[in-house]
């Protein structure tokens, strides 16, 4: 199911994106779709509360203790510090019973039970009277905080009543997940954009119809644009995940020697004197720049110990691509297939503009030597 | 800034929807822009 919702956004958002030549001006209709879709995947990632099960907040608890220490920015002091604030999770649950006030903790007591299929139950201490909307809903997220026992737990704050839509708690991202949701999918449409550029040089090296040549050119381009905001958005995942910007971890390092490899392939593309030589040649290079995109974003990071999700050193495969049924979640998945269906359509609509961008430079360079003359070569 | 860490998911939610407003903004600019172009040129 997971796979299959995966594969149904990644085929739409292509088809999207390839429904019109690219050399077509797209109508208005198309445009306002692919703005409509990334203006929703916007809301729906980043508006909806996140909240998880008793459970997760057990376990966000034990991994805060362990994923501290292993921050590499920190002293050992803040390191202690941090270890012996007790963490706190935000839970979707409701209220089972009436609250009642705890002499011992001077707390209002109410029974809690969250809405995992499992249905856990524990107690939350609020240190005011509990708010009557609170009893009375069927589900809220609730910020509960560990207090040394599973099942008493201090109430933070009340985060949403009755929400709509939540968005599922990973342990160990907490708040950060929600980069998830654009850094994958530009990651994902830059292998697309790579893919697509492949096949257009193959066009090329077929055919040598000059308009194969400029829709590889384009797509490299905006693969290249992904591929720079796949990693900004990595950076500042990993400046709260792991402490800093940049750590050279072998899922960075790939992505630089990606980035390397395709910005070669423009120097190569520009050091040539334009003509069927430049485009026979660089063409070429494309073919052989992307049969190392599946081993640089797939296999490789994969091969390796790393601090990035899926590494060599974690049991999953990290929590979008990973099969186990903790790691499925609906609303997770249908609100990445939505993000990768709308930033593939975005692609087509930057590869449409590069495109032509690059027909009516040719053709301005054209009419400007068919006025002029072809200048003079330097003697 | 109190007020700004209770509500920083939200300032990240409109800090990104003014960001990508600009970004489609300009797009459908530089759509209209080329399209004018590719038909005086086709004219011509």
């Amino acid at each position: 199911m997971k796979y299959v919702l995966l594969l149904a956004g990644l085929t739409l958002g292509i088809l999207i994106a390839v429904v019109y030549p690219p050399e077509r001006a797209r109508p208005l209709w198309w445009q306002l779709v692919v703005i409509a879709l990334v203006t929703g995947v916007l809301l729906a990632t980043l508006l909806p509360p996140i909240g998880g099960s008793l459970a997760d907040a057990v376990v966000a608890n034990r991994l805060g203790q362990r994923l501290v220490a292993s921050l590499p920015l920190l002293s050992s002091s803040e390191v202690q510090q941090l270890q012996r604030a007790p963490a706190s999770a935000p839970v979707l649950l409701r209220c089972v019973g009436l609250p009642s006030y705890d002499t011992v903790h001077r707390a209002w007591r109410v029974s809690v039970e969250d809405l995992s299929p499992r249905r856990y139950r524990a107690t939350a201490l609020f240190p005011t009277e509990p708010p009557p909307e609170l009893l009375q809903a069927s589900s809220a997220v609730v910020e509960l905080k560990w207090t040394g026992s599973d099942t008493l737990w201090t109430v933070q704050r009340v985060a949403a009543l009755e929400p709509w839509v939540v968005l599922p708690y990973i342990p160990g991202l907490e708040e950060r997940a929600r980069i998830l949701y654009f850094h994958v999918p530009f990651a994902w449409g830059a292998v697309v954009a790579y893919a697509i550029a492949m096949i257009a040089a193959l066009q090329y090296l077929r055919r040598r119809e000059p308009k194969a040549e400029l829709r590889a050119v384009a797509a490299a381009g905006v693969g290249t644009l992904f591929t720079v905001l796949a990693t900004v958005t990595g950076a500042i995942w990993a400046r709260f995940n792991w402490g800093a910007f940049w750590n050279w971890d072998p899922r960075q390092t790939t992505i630089v020697v990606l980035l390397l490899i395709y910005l070669a392939y423009f120097a190569l593309r520009s050091s040539l004197p334009e003509g069927e030589q430049r485009a026979r040649l660089s063409s070429v290079y494309l073919v052989f720049a992307f049969v190392t995109v599946p081993f640089l974003v797939f296999v490789l990071p994969r091969m390796m110990e790393s601090l990035h999700p899926g590494g060599r050193g974690d049991a999953t495969l990290g929590p979008l691509v990973d099969p186990s049924p903790e790691a499925l979640n609906l609303v997770k998945q249908v609100l990445f297939s939505g993000a990768l269906l709308a930033f593939t359509a975005l692609f087509g609509w930057l590869w449409s503009l590069a495109v032509r961008v690059l027909r009516l430079s040719q053709a301005v360079e054209l009419q400007t030597e068919a006025h002029h003359g072809v200048p003079e070569p330097a003697q | 800034m109190e007020f700004l860490s209770q509500h920083s998911e939200y300032v990240v939610l409109w800090v990104v929807l003014v960001v990508w407003a600009g970004v489609a903004g300009l797009l459908l600019w530089v759509e209209r822009r080329l399209r004018r172009v590719e038909r005086y040129l086709e004219r011509r």
